[in-house]
């Protein structure tokens, strides 16, 4: 990321982290904390940046989403061979 | 972004072209330019933004028609262009931006009537005309461009906005969280909500789905079992169509050496029509050859006639004398006689004694004899005529011509036999071909080829069929794939998304705050730099972004000054930047309209900070340059200066100040 | 005193002579031929012994020949100026037998007529020649080792 845009980032990045870690604090399902992991949620961050000054929303949106299904079927496989 | 260079093209009181340079180095990051009012100051922050948005405000800050934007005195000449190019670093890219509008038929009357060009050059490199709004916005999007171009009105109107109205604040605050990058977290929580609706949908269709499972798997199979028949088929016409090909080249190659042979053949021919010809040319000159010899058949006899033709000549010529020689003598004899017989001397007329009369008889018997013994006149005749008859053939034209056309026809009759020996010799190697084996060849070749294309076009559709097999293959797995009812990941999904929306969520909240907290802070440090009140100590946002000025024991401050209020106003665009996801550079018009003197200096002293590239739009009320420019130190990289040529308000020209 | 001739005969060997002369496109009548025959021995001082003048027949009557040719015995053989057609009869005979050399492909024209001395008015210039057959052989053995290649 470039320098300018440190700061927003330096703390949506721990507003992120911080929130996660609520809702795991208050969540009783246990496999929350391996399908939600911090990289996870730090990759969702990343891709939402790109909403940030898409001028052609929809486009961008479509390839977001596509980059969030891919990124969750990937986990949810993992955890699935996993067990 | 740091802006290079800005070009007017007939732009507001700018008439013709003007480039002005805008580079500066970040030590010294200011660029001034003194003008009076209405010479263009605001002119030059529009065509900034009218070059990257396509979009000039006036002092309300509404849109201007375009037909406000041309100069006057080139409208009044009929020439209605203008344009502004700005050329800009970002990245370490080169950006070169033009933008022109032109009204096509005659004088136009509203934005309609012209015609905008834009071209974006990004490293010499241009773009496409749909690329060319996304990229200036990924470099300094409209919504956030207000807080950095922007002019000393629109900061008066941020003061007002700040205070009562409501939803002029919550449109502030918009977009604040906008150069912020809050809307990003938002959009992608809204995103995981449409996912997790979708997965939630899948799950319960999985359900329904699960009677259909066996059906796709038994066309799975038979899709299957087609693709490899397919497969197979095309491995057998590879190695065939490999085959023909070999055989091909083969056969090639071997008409080539034929092809050596036909040459052969044709130059046999054309050695023979040479030949014909030149035997042709060869009849000719044996005809003249002949014709000379049959004409002229003396022509041995030439050399002999001639020389004797010669020795006639010098006969002809002694004769002559001789003959000359006699006549002389007949008068001399005519003479004697005459003084013989008793005359006078000839001579003087005296009497011839006796004595001399002996010596005349004497003479006279001599010259008798002489006479007797002359050539007669006849002989003469005789001489002459060997010569008239011998003339003509002494002539040696004639042998000289035969000569010539025998030596031709042996010329010929050597070009003649080249072309016969070496019309042999290919002769002689064209029979060691078999003419039929040629064309037996001929036609296998073209049996080859046409085998090889059939079998390539037969390849070419069993490819086509296989990749439609493929594809039919590929989506039955794909439906086996997405049948919920296939695997529990359905519900895995669909729990993971709406974890992931309420994490967001929160997360959205969080970042509002720590991003105020940011803002704030920064907001306050500015303040208290340019505020001159030492007991006014910090500045506190609200959730609408309000500001509040705290003194040092905390105590909100009610009421403000106006000056006041453009440094609160100030603090909040400094500290704004400052965390803004974008850095650009500020253009700021009149900003100092309304500072009394105790805050000018210390504005003027902060204001390099605030940012690498900072460009004043100043004018004589609001800044002496003698006495400001010192408080901006050694931080100006330019000035400039806005002047009227010749006093005319549709004019106006810049220069740099030195 | 006896008369001149009035009919040419020629021998057989004479008139085959001159027949393929003609035949060999070298004169176009039989009467040029022996005509330059006649000039050809006249020349060249040829002789030719009596047998081989037996058998002849009648080939001319002299009015059929140019009278140049009794000119030319007149002019230029004297002694048998009382009978020059007689006279060219024998030349004539003794010039065909040089004369038939010209049927030999190889044979000089120059040399053969004796006119060596008199330059050609016709044609390029070829320098000095070398034999044509040779020269033919060394093109040929050229272009044999060309297109061996």
């Amino acid at each position: 990321m470039s320098a300018e845009s440190e700061i927003s980032e330096t703390e949506a990045r721990a507003a992120v982290l911080d929130a996660r870690a609520q809702y795991l604090d208050t969540s009783d399902d246990p496999e929350v904390s391996s399908i939600v992991s911090t990289d996870l949620v730090g990759e969702m961050l990343d891709l939402a940046w790109l909403h940030q000054f898409a001028d052609d929303r929809t486009v961008v949106q479509r390839a977001i989403r596509e980059a969030v299904v891919d990124r969750v079927t990937q986990v949810i496989d993992l955890k699935g061979s996993l067990e | 972004m740091r802006l290079q260079h800005l070009t007017l093209n007939n732009f507001g009181p700018y008439l013709g072209e003007q480039r002005l340079s805008l580079s500066v180095d970040p030590s010294a990051p200011i660029v001034i330019f003194y003008g009076e009012n209405l010479f263009g100051k605001t002119t030059l922050l529009n065509a900034i933004r009218w070059c990257l948005y396509e979009t000039a405000l006036d002092r309300r800050g509404e849109r201007m028609p375009l037909t406000e934007l041309v100069n006057y005195e080139a409208a009044d000449a009929k020439n209605w262009v203008t344009g502004v190019t700005l050329e800009f670093s970002h990245h370490g890219q080169t950006f070169v931006l033009e933008r022109q509008a032109q009204a096509e038929a005659g004088e136009p009357l509203d934005d309609g009537d012209f015609r905008i060009v834009t071209q974006l050059r990004v490293d010499g490199q241009y773009k496409a005309q749909q690329d060319i709004k996304g990229i200036i916005d990924s470099v300094l999007h409209r919504d956030i461009s207000d807080f950095f171009l922007f002019d000393g009105e629109m900061l008066g109107r941020y003061e007002e906005l700040l205070h009562d109205d409501a939803r002029a604040a919550s449109v502030i605050r918009d977009s604040i969280e906008q150069i912020l990058g809050l809307p990003a977290l938002s959009m992608i929580q809204a995103d995981f909500g449409e996912l997790e609706a979708a997965a939630m949908k899948r799950h319960r269709q999985a359900l329904e789905a699960q009677r259909r499972d066996a059906t796709i798997a038994r066309r799975a199979e038979e899709a299957t079992a087609e693709r490899d028949s397919i497969k197979k088929n095309l491995e057998e016409l590879r190695v065939l169509l490999n085959t023909e090909l070999g055989e091909r080249e083969r056969l090639r190659l071997q008409l080539q050496r034929y092809a050596e042979v036909q040459a052969d053949a044709e130059q046999v021919a054309e050695l023979e029509a040479e030949g014909e010809a030149l035997e042709g040319q060869r009849g000719s000159v044996s005809a003249e050859r002949r014709r000379t010899l049959s004409v002229n058949w003396w022509i041995p006899i030439i050399a002999t006639a001639a020389e004797r033709v010669r020795r006639a000549q010098l006969d002809l010529v002694a004769a002559s004398e001789e003959v000359a020689a006699s006549a002389r003598r007949e008068v001399e004899l005519a003479q004697l006689k005459a003084a013989v017989q008793g005359g006078p001397c000839p001579l003087c007329g005296a009497d011839i004694g006796q004595d001399h009369v002996a010596q005349l008889h004497d003479r006279l018997s001599s010259l008798e004899a002489d006479l007797r013994s002359s050539p007669a006149g006849a002989q003469l005749a005789s001489l002459g005529a060997v010569v008239d008859a011998l003339a003509k053939v002494a002539d040696s034209g004639p042998a000289e011509v035969l000569l010539g056309s025998d030596q031709e026809y042996r010329r010929l009759g050597i070009e003649i036999r080249k072309r016969k020996r070496k019309a042999e010799r290919l002769r002689q190697r064209l029979r060691d071909h078999d003419v039929e084996a040629i064309s037996s060849l001929q036609y296998s070749y073209d049996a080859v080829v046409e085998r090889a294309r059939a079998a390539s076009d037969q390849i070419t559709q069993d490819e086509k069929r296989l990749s439609e097999k493929e594809g039919e293959l590929r989506r039955i797995q794909g439906q086996l794939r997405h049948q919920p009812g296939a695997n529990p990941r359905t519900g895995a999904e669909a729990r993971t998304y709406t974890i992931l929306g309420e994490v967001f969520g929160r997360a959205m909240n969080g970042f509002r705050d720590r991003m105020r907290i940011q803002v704030e802070s920064a907001a306050s440090e500015i303040f208290r730099q340019l505020i001159a009140a030492p007991d006014l100590t910090s500045l506190s946002i609200n959730e609408q972004f309000g500001l509040r000025i705290h003194t040092d024991t905390g105590r909100e401050l009610t009421t403000r000054s106006a000056g006041a209020e453009q440094i609160v106003a100030l603090s909040l665009i400094g500290a704004l930047n400052h965390c803004a996801v974008r850095e650009g550079p500020i253009v700021m018009d009149t900003p100092f309209g309304r500072l009394d003197r105790r805050h000018r200096r210390r504005i003027l002293e902060y204001l390099p900070q605030l940012g690498p590239q900072v460009i004043f739009l100043v004018q004589s009320g609001e800044f002496e340059r003698d006495r400001d420019l010192a408080y901006l130190g050694a931080k100006v990289g330019l000035e400039y200066e806005l002047f009227r040529p010749e006093d005319r308000s549709t004019r106006t020209e810049v220069r740099k100040v030195v | 005193m006896s008369e001149d001739r009035t009919t040419v005969p020629l021998s057989p060997e004479g008139a085959r002579i001159l027949a393929e002369l003609v035949g060999n496109h070298w004169f176009e009548t039989e009467v040029a031929a022996f005509q330059c025959a006649f000039a050809l021995a006249l020349a060249q001082g040829l002789s030719i012994d009596r047998p081989e003048l037996r058998g002849a027949t009648t080939k001319f009557n002299v009015g059929s020949l140019d009278p140049t040719v009794r000119d030319l015995v007149v002019r230029l053989d004297p002694d048998y100026a009382a009978k020059p057609f007689e006279r060219a009869t024998v030349l004539a005979e003794a010039g065909l037998r040089r004369l038939s050399s010209l049927l030999d492909e190889a044979s000089d024209l120059a040399e053969t007529l004796g006119i060596s001395q008199f330059s050609h008015s016709r044609g390029p210039s070829l320098g000095a020649q070398p034999d044509d057959a040779e020269h033919e052989l060394a093109e040929g053995r050229a272009r044999n080792d060309a297109s061996s290649i």
